[in-house]
């Protein structure tokens, strides 16, 4: 394992940093003072897309001299060289910008976010201003997701996009997050990602990881590819939701589109930023747990309630082999470490009105909360090109991402094992160093580390985009992309972490290798049309898609060492099993197209189409056909209505239904084959049925409704929109579970069932107060999700039967009636719903329990005083989860409790919660807590209110004024969470991982 | 206006050669989404064609039943949590709560183990069905191959099916591949299962090689020792007395006259033991009981059946190993002596070795009334562990003879221990004394709970969960 040394001072190097800094500000200010002569200075102002902008305002800072730009953009003007020029115009930023002796000035404006009509959306295959969208896109900025110290993007999106539900898996360094685009719609568990595209780029979340080497590390199975992605080189995030902005992507939009736009070059000076953060942070949350004299006061009564004298011998925690007056905070001591963050990104960027630029690097390091020293270090690089050709005809773009993350973390987890461990357990280590196994009376926690996981994973995205425009209508463009990621993987068993009693040597260490890398290639040749018939303006697209995703996977364990050391070397294994030699490949295929008639920029109809060829389906099922309607009225542009309501400056309802798809199902499903194992007999590696065979599924459907209403007051300083959504999913294509009599869990198939997610969305953006030094805006919003099992023939008699209830959500359970504690014989009690006089699943387990969400949504606020700005926001979320009754052991048994089973019961006729303590050696208590963990007990308020990030910032000085920029910031992510859950974390609902980390970092951002 | 009037001119071009294009495309569509399986893969068809991807099929049955199913040397396979469920082992790791609730006897519907043995057991029938299925499409495979297919899976059907109905008593029994019709299968009673796996090893019996080369894959003397063994368990004493005699007399196994090479690799008594897989690799078992230091890291053997040995016995002293701290001393199980890797392999794990036939020839000649017969076989094996010649004129207590010599020879194989206790109605006269959980009803497993919600024909549960 190689680890970097770890700065341990990184607050001395940031005031040593300031000091060096400081001095130069103060030059700058000063140098403002002189009274110089005045001369002519010209130049050109254009928008972000490098067009002229006529009638920009441009005024002399603290004078009265001004002048507007002509109808090419250019402007000139009488000033001194020390002047300061401020560039301003309806919909834009204003800019001031200093002379500095210049004679030439050239501005791009940036568009101004609160103005909607100008706020443009990319909605993949074009883009639409957010006025005139039919569909439902959210937009998150840049601005929004650098407010927070985070390595994974979809994280900056957790209570800023209503219906987006983005939950965290773990606290662990690189896990994942789920995210779920209005709701669940397929029975499947998995099968609900919404679609990634980065730049133009289909980008697959799906894992390269090995199972087998990352599952006992990381919930959910492996690293996020997410996590690849670096967040501070996203300039913008869009989702898409509904059917008239998914439908284009046909068979994958199901379950909504995410479009990543990386950031890009501004024309003007050329400009290097340097951000500097570092943080630190620990976990949110640890429960509170026996400590040792109530636990051993337990673990006494537990055996003499069982009857059980004298105590056993292997109950070493009492019966004075291990140190009574020991106590350890395990969750402390194994989790409870500090996680340092660093992150550098530096930049470049600039250019001319034909080409721009721009070149980022980032560093990226957070080390983790276990014992011992993992971290997650991350390098990625970003290069932006644009260039439009001299007659406006042919523009490209050309930008090419690449990151290199390694994660580093134990072999296995240890947060389950530091809440159950006894308090009193003995030390850790010998004062040798050496691991401590105390006569084999316990399992070293610490025994996993002695084997360790380490993933290197390298993610490149490349896309370049040319347009051509034929004519000055008609433009065909073409979107080439290229991906290719590389994981590699090693997972270490060494002999070390068994009981050295054993007597095993490094003959039975192994180590696990995975080698993957995935490659993908898509072209989209496209005909762009768009017209202006005097009212009615015309866009017509019409496109291609050729996608190919190669996959390939290797994986062997080597065994059997001459010593641990070489554990590493594949070539010093005695043994090497192949575990997977695989490689996939998956084609797409497509032809979609898109109408919008747009009236006066009052009536807009958008359709959407997509044919849809995947490799994923039997030769007879492969295509298929979606599409979408949209329409909206932009009802403040009607005369009658702005001459009423002067005061709304946008008034829209928007309405669309439409089709599309799901093809995550895997590659060859729909094969009847036998695949080679990874075990040897006979020297012959073994052959074994793949799957249960059926050729004959096809598509998921997915029909989605939409009606939504925006309003904007007041120039748009509130805004209001509200959506409601109704979606169905039907022809479920599901593994079907299977009882294992048929030798699988399950078959791939289409079931005859239907979900449907409807839902409110509403959100209300303010700006509170804007005047020259203070400005307050506040954003909220709420989602209201509804999921509903509408259909599902003969459910009673399918494998689904004690899963699912007709009219119930999917993220349902089925549990026992908890009635409390026998007062008689201590035991915990339940209720017999069939009056068979035993509880017995499935029959008793009638007590159904939502897990999904009521209501969550997010409220930020944004605060900007002179040079101070402040950033907050909290997510919120309603549900139930499964809370730590659900995982934990018998109380009385040998594994620490949670304090609240001190109110146990204790003599007959008390009332209780907790059933009499019991060493587990008692078969009614133990079964009696097994129906416990199953029952509506172990399933409780999980609502949360988190501060999800709050940002402090001070602009120390600004690039216009002073020559350069610096801005010092505190950012701070899940600093407070107020909630009724009991357990680790109500967000990750886990009792094996980190909850999620408290971080405090940091910052400053030089811009010269 | 000159651009727009260009723009419609071009707009009647545009049907013509876009439509072209789009006709080329779409038709070339069909192709471009067509890919090859991957290449782990082999289309069902291809690998009943070849007689070698058929024994491939077969190789990775067979290295399941080493590594990962319930016949495992593995702390999950029956002969590690049976001994625990039974007298043979205790656990002293108080961090194993999984296998305390076998050593408790408080197994749940919800116990991963029993789900394990489940689920590997129907997978791997699953396995058998798909191969005699295949191989009796086949029109590639020479008779002879084909015969010999399918007689080593109808053998591995009824072995598997033996070993769930003991466990679970009445089962659906599989022989098709049919998910339709196994997914809503119900619960066959345990004395149809018997007939079934009955005529299963017939057929395996009249198709199996006498002599397959290799003691790595089950022959017909293999098939015959099972069909004994059901036998004995069924009550049929003459065709256990007919079937054990057939392969001692015939089948050219030897009992092997070192005790401490018993359980070699070149054991002359082995009629089936599984290949390691990798040369130098030897037993699970070797590697989940032996240890060096006290107290046991994880188990060891129980009082109980270290003092079941008479003095003297050197299967005690060559089969029993021991660990001191100087103050206690602790044993493990030493049938399986080699817990490193080697140079070659020197241990594999057995499934079937002779003396189990004199067993059960014993006991079946025992129970017919031929006492003379039953001494005769008990005292081959007794005579081989050096201990005295037995004489008996009573029938009770020659029965009791055989099982205590069942105890002391077959102790932590594949659970033999727990079957006998049941088959012969001694296990709650041996086991309440000593377990303070057993009940009666323990004499069976609960049916995987996830399996009852699944397939609700499985109900009722068994007695007792």
């Amino acid at each position: 394992m190689k680890i970097l040394p770890i700065y341990t001072n990184r607050i001395s190097l940031f005031l040593i940093f300031y000091l060096l800094l400081a001095p130069w500000s103060t030059e700058t200010l000063l140098a403002g003072m002189a009274t110089p002569p005045q001369s002519t200075v010209t130049g050109i102002v254009t928008d972000p897309e490098g067009n002229p902008l006529a009638g920009v305002s441009i005024q002399l800072v603290d004078a009265e001299q001004g002048t507007i730009t002509d109808l090419e953009g250019t402007y000139n003007i009488e000033v001194g060289p020390k002047d300061s020029l401020n560039f301003s115009m309806v919909g834009f930023k204003s800019q001031t910008i200093p002379i500095n002796g210049r004679d030439v000035v050239d501005v791009q404006l940036e568009e101004d976010i609160t103005q909607l009509g100008e706020v443009v959306l990319n909605a993949g295959y074009y883009t639409v201003s957010e006025q005139e969208r039919t569909g439902s896109i959210i937009k998150v900025q840049s601005v929004e997701l650098e407010k927070q110290p985070i390595s994974n993007p979809l994280a900056g999106l957790q209570g800023r996009a209503a219906g987006v539900e983005i939950v965290q898996t773990s606290g662990v360094t690189g896990s994942k997050f789920n995210i779920r685009i209005r709701g669940r719609n397929s029975i499947r568990s998995d099968g609900n990602d919404p679609l990634y595209i980065v730049d133009g780029v289909p980008f697959s979340s799906s894992s390269l990881g090995e199972q087998q080497s990352s599952s006992s590390v990381i919930t959910g199975g492996a690293i996020s590819p997410l996590n690849n992605l670096n967040p501070s080189d996203i300039e913008s995030i869009e989702i898409l939701k509904d059917a008239d902005a998914t439908a284009i992507y046909g068979s994958r939009g199901a379950n909504g589109v995410v479009l990543i736009t990386t950031k890009k070059g501004k024309a003007g000076e050329t400009v290097f930023e340097l951000n500097i953060l570092t943080g630190m942070g620990r976990v949110s949350n640890t429960l509170d747990l026996l400590h040792t004299p109530d636990y051993l006061a337990m673990r006494r009564e537990a055996y003499a309630n069982d009857g059980i004298e004298p105590l056993p011998s292997n109950a070493y925690d009492i019966n004075g082999t291990w140190d009574e007056n020991r106590y350890t905070d395990w969750q402390k001591a194994l989790f409870g470490q500090t996680s340092y963050l660093t992150n550098v990104q530096g930049s470049v960027s600039g250019g001319s009105e034909r080409t721009r630029f721009l070149v980022s690097g980032n560093y990226h390091r957070q080390s983790n909360v276990y014992y011992g020293s993992y971290a997650n270090d991350k390098v990625s690089v970003l290069a932006n090109l644009n260039h439009t050709s001299k007659n406006d005809r042919l523009s490209l773009q050309l930008s090419t991402g690449y990151t290199s993350n390694t994660n580093n973390l134990p072999a296995t987890g240890l947060v389950l094992t530091a809440t159950g461990l006894a308090p009193n357990a003995p030390e850790l280590v010998n004062e040798d160093g050496s691991l401590n196994w105390a006569d084999s009376t316990w399992s070293n926690p610490l025994r996993h580390l002695e084997g360790f996981y380490e993933s290197n994973s390298t993610n490149l995205i490349s896309n370049m985009n040319l347009k051509y425009s034929l004519f000055d209508d008609l433009s065909l463009t073409t979107n080439l992309g290229y991906t290719e990621s590389h994981v590699k993987e090693l997972k270490t068993i060494p002999s070390t972490i068994y009981d050295p009693a054993y007597g095993v040597g490094p003959e039975y260490s192994s180590a696990i290798h995975n080698v993957s890398q995935r490659t993908s290639w898509i072209v989209e040749p496209q005909l762009h049309f768009s017209h202006d018939f005097g009212n009615t303006r015309l866009e017509v697209l019409a496109g291609l898609t050729f996608q190919e995703q190669t996959d390939d996977r290797l994986s062997q364990n080597g065994q059997g060492f001459t010593s641990n050391s070489l554990i590493e070397n594949l070539a010093a294994a005695s043994t090497i099993i192949p575990l997977q030699d695989v490689e996939e490949v998956y084609r797409y295929n497509a032809l979609f197209g898109r109408v919008n008639i747009n009236h006066q920029g009052k009536y807009i109809l958008n359709a959407t189409g997509r044919r849809d060829g995947s490799s994923r389906f039997g030769p007879n099922k492969r295509f298929a056909n979606f599409g979408a309607l949209g329409v909206a009225w932009v009802f403040s542009e009607e005369g009658f209505i702005s001459k009423a309501l002067p005061q709304l400056s946008l008034g829209k309802i928007r309405a669309s239904y439409g089709t599309s798809g799901n093809d995550q199902i895997g590659n060859y499903q729909y094969l009847d084959t036998y695949s080679f194992g990874s075990t040897q007999y006979q020297n012959v590696v073994g052959l074994y049925p793949t799957r249960l065979f059926n050729p004959g599924f096809g598509w998921e459907s997915n029909r989605k409704f939409e009606i939504g209403l925006d309003l904007g007051f007041y120039n748009d300083r509130i805004v209001f929109g509200g959506n409601y959504y109704k979606n169905r999913s039907s022809n479920q294509l599901v593994g079907i579970p299977l009882p294992r009599t048929t030798g699988f869990g399950s078959i791939q198939g289409n079931l005859d069932a239907t979900v449907e997610n409807t839902g409110w969305e509403l959100l209300l953006n303010t700006v509170n107060l804007d005047s020259k030094n203070l400005r307050w805006s506040t954003s909220l919003n709420i989602t209201i999700p509804k999921n509903k099992l509408v259909s599902f023939p003969d459910l009673e008699g399918s494998t689904y039967a004690n899963q699912l209830v007709i009219g119930e959500p999917l993220n349902i359970v089925k549990l026992y009636q908890f009635n409390g504690v026998d007062p008689d014989t201590g035991l915990y009690q339940f209720e017999d719903f069939n009056g068979d006089g035993t509880i017995s699943s499935p029959d008793d387990r009638q007590v159904v329990k939502d897990l999904g969400p009521k209501f969550f949504g997010g409220f930020a606020n944004q605060v900007s005083y002179k040079k101070f700005h402040l950033d907050i926001l909290l997510q919120f979320t309603q549900q139930e989860g499964y809370n730590y009754r659900y995982s934990t052991g018998i109380p009385g048994g040998m594994t620490n409790q949670p304090t609240e089973v001190l109110e146990r019961w204790q003599t007959v006729g008390d009332q209780s919660f907790i059933q009499r303590f019991s060493s587990g050696r008692d078969s009614e208590a133990r079964s009696a807590h097994s129906l416990y963990s199953n029952s509506d007990a172990s399933v409780s308020d999980a609502s949360y209110i988190r501060l999800k990030t709050l940002s402090i910032s001070y602009e120390l000085a600004n690039r216009d004024k002073h020559g350069f920029g610096c801005e010092l910031f505190l950012r701070g992510q899940n600093l407070w969470t107020w909630t009724k859950y009991k357990g680790l974390d109500p967000e990750t609902q886990s009792m094996s991982s980190p909850p999620v980390l408290r971080m405090i970092s940091l910052g400053t951002q030089l811009k010269f | 206006m000159k651009s727009v009037i260009g723009t419609i001119q071009f707009m009647r071009k545009i049907p013509l050669w876009s439509f072209c294009i789009l006709i080329m495309i779409i038709t070339s569509c069909e192709d471009f989404t067509e890919v090859d399986p991957p290449n782990n893969q082999l289309t069902g068809l291809v690998v009943f064609e070849d007689a070698s991807t058929v024994d491939a099929a077969f190789a990775h049955m067979y290295s399941e039943l080493r590594n990962a199913a319930f016949t495992s040397g593995t702390t999950s396979g029956l002969t590690y949590l049976l001994g625990h469920y039974t007298d043979e082992l205790n656990l002293y790791n108080p961090s194993f709560q999984s296998i305390e609730v076998y050593e408790e006897n408080n197994v749940l519907p919800t116990d991963g183990y029993v789900q394990g043995f489940w689920n590997s057991g129907y997978t791997l029938i699953h396995a058998s069905n798909s191969i005699l299925e295949g191989v009796g499409a086949s029109t590639t495979l020479s008779s002879e191959d084909k015969k010999r297919f399918l007689g080593e899976a109808h053998f591995l059907r009824a072995f598997i099916h033996f070993y769930l109905t003991n466990l679970f008593e009445d089962i659906p029994y599989v022989e098709s591949t049919d998910y339709r019709v196994n997914s809503t299968m119900g619960r066959m009673e345990a004395a149809m299962v018997y007939q079934k796996i009955i005529d299963d090893l017939m057929q395996a019996k009249s198709n199996m090689p006498m002599d397959s080369g290799t003691k790595f894959r089950p022959n017909h003397w293999v098939a015959s020792a099972l069909l004994a063994r059901v036998y004995l368990y069924h009550g049929n004493w003459a065709g256990a007395l007919e079937e054990a005699q057939r392969v001692l007399e015939n089948g050219g196994y030897q009992l092997n006259s070192d005790v401490a090479q018993v359980f070699s690799i070149n054991s002359g008594e082995t009629l089936w033991q599984l290949d390691s897989g990798i040369d130098g690799v030897n037993t699970e078992e070797a590697f989940t009981f032996i240890f060096t230091d006290g107290p046991p890291p994880y188990s060891a053997l129980s009082n109980q059946l270290v003092d079941s040995f008479e003095a003297g016995d050197a299967r005690s002293t060559n089969w029993v190993g021991s660990v001191s701290d100087g103050t206690e001393m602790w044993y493990y199980p030493f049938k399986y002596k080699v817990n490193t890797n080697t140079a070659t392999t020197e241990e594999c794990s057995i499934l079937f070795r002779l003396a189990e036939l004199h067993l059960i020839a014993a006991e079946a000649a025992a129970q017919s009334g031929d006492l003379e017969l039953a001494m005769e076989h008990i005292n081959m094996l007794r005579e081989r562990a050096g201990l005295s010649m037995i004489s008996s004129t009573d029938q009770a207590s020659l029965l009791d003879a055989v099982q205590r010599e069942r105890q002391v020879e077959l102790f932590t194989e594949q659970g033999h221990r727990f079957f006998d206790l049941k088959r012969t109605g001694r296990i709650d006269g041996t086991l309440v004394p000593i377990k303070s959980n057993w009940q009666h009803t323990d004499a069976l497993l609960p049916i995987p709970e996830s399996e009852l919600l699944l397939n609700p024909n499985l109900e009722p549960q068994n007695e007792g969960y």
